[in-house]
């Protein structure tokens, strides 16, 4: 199995998320971010850093 | 309805509905057989309401967002099919056990619905240019008044004062176009700021010419209104804005002219002097059912009108010719959306049509766009292709959402000797269709030449390609050319110009099995235009009889 294709989630995970995104209780945490370019692209370079930081232990977790 | 009818159509899909109008608007009786599976799990339970409407209220919304198994095959990455919204998934009913198939290199998309793929189509309506028809084996002098003539039938809107017109929408007199959302109308202002530029590299850009109402259709009972931009289309028929050939089998009904014979799978042919027999069966109780009629035309779509014909021909391992629209989609982020809200008031199916030409080229080939923004298939869908867990997946994803863009990429099709279906007998007598379907190493340097091209212009349109995805051989639903013209009327496994297969004097094949080419472009309008065309052939013939 490819690097990527580990750490792509679960069906299970995407099972369990797609649940939660269809609780309107839990609607405001699946709504666009929208506060403008300069946030967005700060946002993703950060969320981009932390991803790569996370991978190892991302993949160990994995791996159970 | 007694006696013999003068015409039994196959199927219920866009060339049939369209085949069967035509037929009884020419005073001819018709008998329409097909399987029609319907939905039966979802009917009317969506609400009729605004997608963000229902995410923010309906507690029940997963039933019909997810569907009642969510963790079926339905959702495995890449597959055919795998797009279809839980309201849709009846497509697929009945189709492994009624219409064996098998390859390892082609996928097709075949159903046995109410509709047939008319019932989840994207409904874009793109006419063919003359240089497309001529190499299809039609000409835009004889399809020009059937393609008016199905646009007043279903209702049909696009910009027609637009640089795309002339290529893609062709005819006059069509409804207003589409509002575009946030996301397409900053994706059309970048391009005609640059207008000029795009031109000398061959790109154009306007509205995706569909079928879905900009302006109210009535008549006969029929009540169709104008899209109400609530991102519900890939889950429901609400207000039947979006054409499905089922509207018009319904207006049909009740005519004194036309019966529909439900639950019938068509299998086998035969002449007689004077008429046809059609051999079916009837999918609940498995007993063999009898239609006769004058004429047949057979509309089940490429691959299995050529089954049909094979197994009423008992030709065996016989290989005919198949042609697919190759096609890719490619994922997007619209800079110029990014971190930017976006109006809900939106509509699902396809914002933008691009035509990406090489100028000089002859013939011109086009590679054609289509240009989706991505909001109402929930982010989910989204977080489960990113690398990462789930918790970032989804923030990603919400940062990305109002600027995310799907860019479906269809490219022409020829035939090689490398695509082909075959009817197979099994030992046990059962009938397999196998298919078969490669590129040849000219064919996919050119593919990705173009794909290269079409890559460059996105760039340029401010949209930066994320993904290039592909599917594979099949999924871009567009099938033909299985029965291919011939102006030799002794070819067997060939169709006459007017849609007479050969070697016979009553059958006639009224879908996209006798053209030999597929353009890029979406065929169902094509399609339905030339049915109307051949039905209108037909009944002279019938009426000199």
């Amino acid at each position: 199995m490819s690097l990527l294709a580990r750490l792509r989630p679960t069906e299970r995970e995407v099972y369990e998320l797609a649940i939660r995104e269809t609780d309107p209780r839990l609607y405001s945490q699946f709504t666009p971010i929208a506060r403008g370019f300069p946030f967005a692209v700060l946002a993703l370079l950060g969320l981009g850093l932390f991803a790569i930081i996370c991978t190892p232990f991302w993949l160990l977790r994995s791996r159970r | 309805m007694s006696g013999l009818v003068d015409l039994i159509i196959v199927g219920s899909g866009p060339s049939s509905a369209q085949a069967a109008k035509a037929a009884v608007e020419r005073g001819l009786s018709v008998t329409m057989v097909d399987v029609g599976f319907e939905d039966t799990a979802f009917g009317q339970s969506v609400p009729d309401r605004p997608f963000d409407e229902l995410r923010r209220t309906d507690p029940d919304q997963a039933r019909y967002f997810l569907g009642d198994t969510h963790a079926n095959d339905r959702h495995r990455r890449n597959r055919v099919g795998s797009q279809l919204t839980p309201p849709r998934e009846f497509l697929k009913r009945g189709v492994d056990e009624l219409l064996p198939y098998e390859s390892s290199t082609f996928f097709p998309m075949m159903t046995l619905a109410l509709g047939g793929l008319g019932a989840g189509w994207g409904a874009g309506t793109l006419t063919f240019e003359d240089f497309e028809l001529k190499e299809a084996g039609l000409s835009w002098q004889e399809l020009e008044p059937y393609y008016r003539e199905v646009a007043r039938d279903i209702g049909i809107s696009g910009g027609l004062d637009e640089d795309t017109a002339p290529m893609v929408l062709n005819i006059p007199n069509v409804q207003a176009p589409l509002e575009f959302d946030s996301n397409a109308q900053s994706i059309f202002s970048t391009y005609q700021h640059n207008r000029a530029r795009f031109h000398r590299r061959g790109f154009f850009l306007g509205h995706s010419p569909a079928a879905i109402l900009t302006e109210p259709l009535r008549r006969n009972g029929l009540n169709r209104l104008p899209n109400s931009y609530r991102d519900m289309d890939f889950y429901s028929d609400h207000q039947r804005s979006v054409y499905r050939p089922r509207f018009t089998v319904e207006e049909l009904t009740g005519h004194p002219k036309f019966s529909y014979r439900k639950g019938l799978l068509a299998l086998k042919f035969a002449e007689t002097p004077d008429r046809v027999n059609l051999r079916c069966t009837d999918v609940e109780t498995g007993q063999s059912v009898t239609v006769e009629g004058r004429a047949l035309a057979i509309g089940a779509g490429a691959i299995n009108s050529a089954r049909i014909v094979l197994s009423s021909l008992e030709a065996f391992d016989r290989k005919i010719p198949l042609l697919s629209n190759p096609y890719n989609y490619i994922a997007c982020v619209n800079l110029r959306m990014l971190g930017r809200p976006a109006s809900d008031r939106r509509h699902g199916m396809s914002q933008l049509t691009g035509v990406q030409t090489i100028p000089g080229q002859t013939p011109p080939d086009r590679t054609i766009l289509s240009i989706y923004s991505y909001r109402s298939l929930l982010i989910f869908r989204l977080a489960r292709e990113m690398p990462c867990p789930t918790f970032l997946g989804v923030q990603l994803a919400r940062l990305l959402q109002t600027s995310f863009t799907i860019v479906g990429v269809h490219q022409a099709d020829r035939h090689t000797p490398a695509k082909w279906l075959e009817l197979r007998k099994r030992a046990d007598g059962r009938e397999v269709l196998a298919g078969h379907y490669e590129f040849s190493a000219t064919e996919t340097m050119e593919y990705r030449r173009n794909l290269k091209r079409v890559l460059s212009n996105l760039w340029a349109l401010r949209c930066v390609p994320v993904s290039v995805l592909s599917p594979g051989p099949g999924s871009s639903i567009h099938y033909a050319g299985t029965l291919p013209a011939s102006d030799d009327p002794r070819v067997p496994f060939k169709c006459g110009r007017n849609g007479k297969l050969n070697g016979t004097e009553r059958i006639y094949v009224v879908d996209s099995s006798s053209w030999t080419f597929l353009p890029a472009k979406g065929p169902t309008f094509t399609q339905m235009a030339n049915a109307r065309r051949i039905v209108a052939g037909m009944a002279c013939v019938l009426e000199s009889r």
